[in-house]
């Protein structure tokens, strides 16, 4: 079983890695973005006018 | 196909991963609580007696209802019995949508209203229509005896064109009203944010970064239902249409004469009305096309017509807004902390008599 994980994780590799890496740079970004002078943490939008 | 897979695989323990880590240091998913609202036969209003933080991309807010359902300043009992009262309707912008009670501009009125010996109540709720309001009076009405002295029946752009509408067809999950055709949707985004810190995260960071660098302004659809309301081929100005509005404030009047109760109407510009030619310039459309002065127009020629008063802060915003002060939220177009206190403060004068704070703070 592991065998077969490890054989499809090194058949995959390009992608797998692609993905992580967007994945986790898009998080950066968006944590930066977020974090900069915010002060509150927003919540589903169901009111409005 | 089989890359597909690997993608959508790693993505998952992506996820994962940044919902574990999000959780540990202490991030945890937005709408862990219940919404404010109760069903109310096909329609809704809020919950009685509950206090709930809103925490909204534009802001951040609290709200308490008191033993009737209505916005208040603290939940609990509120003593009418003997005493006059001013009861609002209107909308979220009657309702105070972003600023705390205190600082939106009933709670204003309402401050300078006790010192003189009234009480006030806020009948206004986000997302109703004035059919929905003037069924939560009369319903509000026959089932505690109490009587306002006065209703201020608020108008603006948005709702007077849709002035026979009402909610019919809400259904309420988890507090929170939704369409009824289309609940599972909007229940499955809303579960998301209960339940995902990682949802949360993407939301809230999209949100920031349109907010930050797209000079994105308002939510959802307003902008183009705020353009459309300013039409000249607006259907509200048919005159058929123009009859039934007509028709629709003559019945409301009559049931205040009929209960003897006093009633003030209230013309409330939207906020973005101010800018409503450079939005045009922007859309390429002909400011020849549009009017901002419609409504307030409109209500001008019929309170003067019903022999009724109308109080209108349009100018007192409209000095600010030349003068460069900001109205609304930058993500949401509901008026501010300021716009209210300038509109609280120009009710309680042409209603109350009073003058809050120093000429200066005006």
């Amino acid at each position: 079983m592991r065998s077969k994980i490890f054989s499809w994780i090194a058949d995959n590799k390009m992608p797998i890695i692609l993905t992580f890496e967007i994945f986790w740079i898009l998080v950066f970004v968006l944590d930066r973005v977020t974090n900069v002078n915010s002060v509150d943490v927003p919540q589903f939008v169901y009111v409005n006018f | 196909m089989k890359k597909i897979g690997a993608v959508l695989l790693t993505l998952l323990a992506c996820l994962v991963m940044l919902e574990i880590g999000l959780r540990a240091i202490g991030r945890g998913p937005t709408n862990m609580a219940d919404g404010t609202a109760e069903q109310d036969g096909d329609s809704f209003r809020l919950k009685k007696n509950s206090t709930k933080v809103i925490k909204y991309p534009a802001y951040t807010y609290t709200m308490h209802t008191n033993e009737f359902g209505f916005r208040d300043r603290s939940t609990g009992r509120r003593d009418l019995a003997g005493k006059p009262f001013y009861a609002f309707l209107g909308a979220s912008d009657v309702f105070g949508n972003g600023v705390e009670y205190e600082d939106s501009f009933v709670g204003i009125f309402a401050a300078e209203a006790k010192k003189k010996g009234y009480e006030v109540l806020n009948l206004a709720i986000g997302g109703h229509f004035f059919l929905d309001g003037e069924d939560i009076l009369k319903k509000f009405i026959k089932e505690t005896g109490y009587k306002p002295a006065t209703v201020v029946f608020c108008a603006n752009a948005l709702h007077i064109p849709v002035f026979d509408r009402r909610n019919k067809n809400v259904i309420v999950k988890s507090g929170y009203p939704m369409e009824r055709d289309n609940w599972r949707v909007t229940y499955v985004r809303l579960l998301a944010g209960n339940v995902s810190s990682a949802f949360c995260f993407f939301r809230d960071g999209i949100r920031r970064i349109q907010e930050r660098y797209l000079d994105y302004e308002a939510i959802s659809k307003s902008p183009p239902e705020f353009i459309r309301a300013y039409a000249k081929a607006n259907p509200i100005r048919d005159p058929e249409r123009l009859k039934d509005f007509e028709a629709f404030l003559a019945g409301f009047e009559a049931f205040c004469r009929e209960n003897a109760i006093a009633l003030v109407y209230v013309h409330l510009p939207l906020s973005d009305s101010f800018k409503l030619a450079d939005m045009l310039t922007m859309l390429g459309a002909d400011p020849d096309d549009y009017d901002a002065s419609f409504y307030g127009d409109l209500m001008r020629s019929h309170c003067t017509r019903a022999g009724l008063p109308l109080v209108d802060p349009t100018p007192v915003l409209q000095a600010h807004y030349a003068a460069g002060r900001e109205l609304r939220f930058k993500l949401d177009p509901h008026y501010n902390g300021f716009a209210n206190r300038v509109i609280g403060e120009y009710l309680a004068e042409a209603l109350l008599g009073a003058l809050p704070g120093s000429p200066e703070e005006r």
